[in-house]
């Protein structure tokens, strides 16, 4: 009864509601929670990041966290020239606009591409841009680079306040994108490129559109985690962190409003759990899940509702 | 000097290329039959390494031994892989198989780390080099590129003038076809599948002599294979093996006149170039 | 009213690596005529479907739409211009409904459609016209193979074309769904004054409906002509020989 109560909310109500209701319990608490709260709503941000792109046209992006990591060391970059010239919240945008224009430098060759082969390409670009950072003297090399003392630091409150504004930015663009001509085009591009092709869809310039713009969110979260801990470094490159989202966005549902948010919550809570109880296999056992969700439940949780939903006939669908 | 530098560089490079290329034909060989990319190839590399080094350190084995128990262990591992995972999606549309092979990549690799800790490990076992005039050929890396070509040439053979051969090349081509003449292709594309993956395993074994060996060192090896796959034509082993020493060859030059931590840069960008400029590789047919 | 015809395929020549698919192949589309386009499998008649609606791109020849050329333009801009197309395997949007696949063509499609903020008259239309509007909202996966086909139409006409290029469209169908379809065909040509190439290897369903046949074989145009022409032509029947389905 209730059930059917709030799948008549609209998933974005309760994607904003449930924002809120976080983001009073991360103001509210200790730093502790607020800390776990943080790397929730991180974890949420990417995955939606990812979700625009990946679960609305179905390519599969390897490489989205390199964005992050470009938010990251452009927000670095600028902390350390700059320092306190400018209101540090522009360095993070700047961040993300650099993310995103690097997003469509990238999008032009590479969305040539179809399926398998772009899917592996951007491992390939993920892969570059973390060798030519290590590589490079003025990027820090291995070792990163730090920003104490640069820029005024910040408590994690007021960051976390930043983290909440992305993520309601995130979702309602989400919402919107899934309304708009944009997410019709690109459902069709999902479906079948050529035939959406023919039928007047300009393919090319839609995909690197949500390309960049998943970019655009993915910049801001590193833009913020770099203010977190006033350093960055090329850990923020690594494939663990694709790895979590990609689980997060398929257990909860491709290219969906909600999926996102379900799919990021359970798995970030279970991966808490599972890291306490056993500290090196769960990244095995994630593994293990993905791999089952691909094969047997490859519609995500949101898609199980809404499977379950048409069987007993009822219309409403789940976003 | 200059010329004895160009020549080490260029030994070098071949040596490491026919290398690579043993991965890539495993890649080229499963993607041609199937359509599916092994996006843990690397990763299955990395366990052969790992193969070879811990037969080597607790039995004292001669990595020379290592090599055929790797390519057991790899059939074996290929037999099990696809009945309980890839068999589901073989022929299914869809990137699927993509996401798939990825949560294998990423089980393998921590799998690695848990069993076998985070440190970087060497096979120290040496073998003689051979000098011609100035130019040093590391046995090292001469040894398992002799195995290499020995089981490319065996795989050629077989791929030519079998039945089984020319099942396997019609699959490729046409699978629909193939099915018709008489192909069983379930069978075919088990058998491809395990034997690629064997050998993807056996080029670990051989890896384990030239570089260090660490658990999460998987990526750059899909990546590499990838390129020369894709270069060298998917679907087309002698184009892998034409590829793979462009490829060795490319890497040795960044190695020796730039540095060596940019050969996976360029390499990249190789692959970059090559979807740009001449995406059916270097021996496809034009769209 | 012009006089020119509404396409023109002029010398087109396609090669896919050594191998020539078309090699200089002309025909002309006259306004508001059905031409009928057969041949063996293999003779490249998807193949210039593909290079008339910018799959492709031609080696050499160019593609003339109203006079203008539209050899190597991309498919949307060229659906835009208003060619549309079915396919040989039917492809609808499977994660869509009837009315939303209709949909896409009507809102990306057609530039006029936007400006006039008819979209949703179109697509009412076009399922009309196709006999699907009772099937508006179920999932286009769970239609039968004859619906799939007429879908495949409702959304060429969301487009707006001018020129249709119908591939295979009565393939599978029983004796009473083909003679259904060509009545459809003929009425949708008279009421909206389509142009429409046919290509099929139901022989009835051609020499009934065309006005004007043209054969292709191995890549090359063997003949052009009536539909009795064609049918009595020896080099036709020889190009034939082999090949079943002849009804």
């Amino acid at each position: 009864m209730y059930a059917e109560h709030l799948l008549k909310m609209n998933s974005l109500v309760i994607c904003l509601a449930f924002s809120v209701v976080v983001g009073v319990i991360g103001f509210v608490s200790e730093a502790a929670t607020t800390a776990y709260l943080y790397a929730m709503i991180e974890l949420l941000i990417l995955t939606y990041s990812l979700n625009l792109f990946t679960g609305f046209s179905g390519y599969i992006n390897f490489g989205h966290v390199i964005f992050y990591g470009i938010g990251a060391y452009v927000v670095a970059v600028l902390a350390f020239n700059l320092a306190a010239l400018l209101p540090t919240f522009l360095y993070v945008i700047a961040g993300a606009v650099f993310a995103s224009l690097v997003a469509i430098a990238i999008g032009f060759p590479v969305l040539k591409l179809r399926g398998d082969y772009f899917a592996i390409a951007t491992l390939g670009v993920n892969e570059a841009v973390r060798v030519i950072i290590i590589n490079t003297r003025d990027l820090g090399e291995s070792r990163g680079i730090a920003i104490l003392g640069y820029i005024p630091t910040y408590d994690i409150r007021s960051l976390y306040a930043m983290l909440l504004a992305t993520l309601f930015a995130v979702i309602l663009i989400t919402h919107f994108i899934y309304r708009s001509r944009l997410g019709y085009g690109l459902r069709a591009i999902k479906d079948d490129e050529d035939v959406a092709e023919a039928m007047g869809v300009d393919t090319r310039k839609y995909k690197i559109l949500s390309y960049s713009i998943g970019a655009f969110f993915a910049g801001l979260a590193g833009g913020v985690v770099t203010l977190l801990y006033a350093y960055a470094f090329p850990d923020y490159f690594v494939i663990g962190r694709t790895i979590d989202m990609l689980v997060s966005m398929v257990l909860g549902g491709f290219g969906t409003i909600i999926g996102p948010l379900i799919g990021s919550v359970v798995y970030f809570v279970a991966k808490d759990a599972l890291l306490i109880q056993f500290p090196f296999y769960h990244q095995v056992i994630f593994g293990i899940i993905l791999m089952g969700l691909i094969l047997f439940i490859p519609e995500g949780i949101v898609g199980l509702i809404n499977r379950l939903l048409m069987k007993k006939g009822k219309k409403v669908r789940l976003e | 000097m200059w010329l004895e530098l160009f020549a080490q560089t260029v030994v070098t490079g071949v040596l490491v290329g026919l290398v690579m290329a043993l991965a890539s034909i495993g890649m080229t060989l499963i993607f041609g039959i199937m359509r599916i990319f092994n996006i843990a190839s690397g990763d299955l590399v990395i366990l052969g390494c790992y193969i070879v080094f811990w037969l080597n350190t607790i039995y004292s084995l001669d990595p020379i031994l290592g090599f055929p128990v790797a390519l057991v262990i790899g059939v074996v591992l290929g037999a099990g892989l696809y009945y309980f995972v890839i068999r589901r999606i073989a022929r299914k549309v869809g990137l699927r198989s993509l996401l798939v092979l990825f949560g294998v990549s990423s089980v393998l690799q921590n799998s690695m780390l848990v069993a076998w800790e985070p440190l970087t490990r060497t096979v120290p076992v040496f073998y003689s080099n051979f000098d011609v005039g100035q130019i040093v050929i590391p046995g090292n890396k001469l040894l398992p590129s002799i195995v290499s070509v020995i089981t490319t040439v065996l795989l050629l053979v077989v791929l030519k003038y079998t039945y089984f051969g020319r099942s396997i090349r019609a699959t490729v081509s046409n699978w629909r076809a193939a099915s018709l003449v008489g192909v069983d292709v379930d069978k075919i594309y088990f058998a491809g599948f395990t034997i690629g993956i064997g050998l993807t395993v056996l080029s670990g074994a051989l890896v384990a002599l030239v570089y260090p060996i660490e658990p999460y060192g998987g990526l750059p090896y899909t990546l590499y294979a990838f390129t020369i796959v894709i270069l060298g034509t998917v679907g087309d082993p002698i184009g892998c093996l034409v590829a793979g020493l462009l490829i060795g060859l490319a890497t040795s030059f960044t190695g020796s006149y730039w540095t060596q931590g940019m050969s996976p840069a360029v390499s990249y960008l190789i692959l970059v170039l090559t979807f740009l400029l001449r995406p059916e590789g270097l021996f496809g047919k034009r769209r | 009213m012009r006089h020119e015809p509404i396409l023109k395929v002029d010398n087109i020549v396609k090669r896919f690596g050594g191998l020539y698919a078309l090699k200089k192949v002309s025909l002309e589309v006259e306004r508001g005529t059905i031409l009928g386009l057969i041949g063996p499998n293999g003779s490249g008649k998807t193949t210039l479907f593909n290079v008339i609606t910018g799959t492709y791109a031609p080696d050499a020849g160019s593609i003339y739409f109203e006079g203008e050329d539209i050899s190597g333009l991309k498919p949307h801009k060229i659906a835009r211009k208003g060619i549309g197309r079915t396919y040989q395997v039917v492809r609808p949007f499977s994660s869509m409904t009837v009315q939303e696949n209709v949909h896409v063509s009507a809102v990306f499609g057609c530039a006029e459609n936007e400006k006039t903020g008819e979209t949703r008259d179109v697509c009412y239309n076009a399922l009309k016209m196709t006999h699907l509007e009772s099937k508006a909202d179920t999932p286009a996966e769970s239609l039968t193979l004859g619906e799939k086909r007429r879908l495949e139409i409702a959304r060429a006409l969301a487009l707006r074309s001018k020129l249709l290029l119908l591939d295979e469209t009565m393939a599978g169908l029983s004796h009473t769904e083909v003679d259904l379809t060509l009545e459809m065909i003929r009425r949708i040509r008279g009421e909206v004054g389509l142009s429409i190439i046919v290509v099929e290897h139901v022989m009835r369903a051609i020499m009934t409906l065309s006005e004007k046949v043209v054969v292709l074989s191995e890549g090359e145009k063997l003949a052009e002509g009536s539909p009795k022409e064609i049918a009595e032509n020896p080099m036709v029947l020889e190009a034939y020989l082999g090949e079943e389905s002849v009804e």
